[in-house]
């Protein structure tokens, strides 16, 4: 019906080309989920072939796999958001502190 | 003529301060929030209700008596545990990716429950299937929510 492996090696390729290798937190979130991804497809094969799941119902849960996708996905980007706020404000402490201290000197 | 100097003096010590406070709360408001602080109570309720819909699939599994109705309340119960999630999240700064995930998984709960609900029994395999998709929206829900403690 379709090969799984072959489907997650590339969307492992695809998720990780587009978020830094180099971001273990990252990569540990897309490891995490293309191993669930991997046991949820296997079972959905499974049922597919012992004929307790109709392809009807197969088809609607395939439907849904882009919505898992998306959530994981978003989960991720919470990690970079995180980083991103904690740059920026310490940024901004940065220049506080500058402004502050050239306050205080009368300069 | 002195006086008039150090009037002068003190006056550009004023302006200096002043725009030193105005900068300061110009940048104040520069500081960002993008995602909510950290809330271990949030996090405890998601591994609550994610252990909850877990077992409510496990059970429905391992009961020879499969039909909704003996599990109704079951699924009332975790009905109320993700509106108090997603009440608690609505009310955070910056929760708006939570509350994306959260409304994904209220919405196929629902749609589950109903599937349930429509058939009046289901088998294990599609019992299986549901645990495991609703256990990929509870892993992005709990990851989204665990990743503020990274920061």
């Amino acid at each position: 019906m379709f090969n799984i492996d072959n489907i997650l090696g590339t969307m492992k390729q695809v998720l990780l080309a587009i978020f830094s290798e180099k971001k273990p937190a990252v990569v540990k979130a897309v490891d995490g989920y293309i191993a669930d991804a991997k046991i949820r497809l296997g079972n959905l094969a499974e049922g597919a072939l012992s004929g307790e799941l109709s392809y009807k119902f197969v088809t609607e849960r395939l439907k849904e796999e882009p919505v898992n996708i998306k959530d994981q996905l978003l989960s991720v980007g919470e990690i970079i958001a995180a980083d991103i706020e904690q740059v920026v404000n310490r940024a901004v402490a940065v220049f506080e502190g500058a402004l502050k201290d050239s306050v205080s000197n009368g300069s | 003529m002195k006086h008039n100097f150090k009037k002068a003096i003190m006056k550009q010590i004023k302006i200096t301060a002043l725009i030193g406070l105005l900068f300061c709360l110009l940048l104040s408001s520069c500081r960002v929030s993008l995602v909510p602080a950290y809330n271990p109570d949030v996090v405890a309720k998601v591994e609550q209700a994610s252990k909850a819909t877990d077992h409510l699939y496990d059970s429905i599994m391992d009961s020879p008596d499969k039909s909704f109705y003996s599990f109704s309340n079951s699924y009332a119960s975790i009905h109320s545990q993700i509106d108090d999630i997603l009440i608690l999240d609505s009310s955070r700064e910056s929760s708006k990716i939570i509350l994306i995930i959260g409304n994904d998984l209220k919405k196929r709960f629902v749609k589950y429950e109903k599937y349930h609900k429509d058939a009046g029994t289901l088998n294990n395999s599609q019992l299986r299937t549901y645990k495991d998709y609703m256990h990929a929206l509870w892993e992005s829900l709990f990851n989204s929510e665990i990743n503020f403690k990274i920061k």
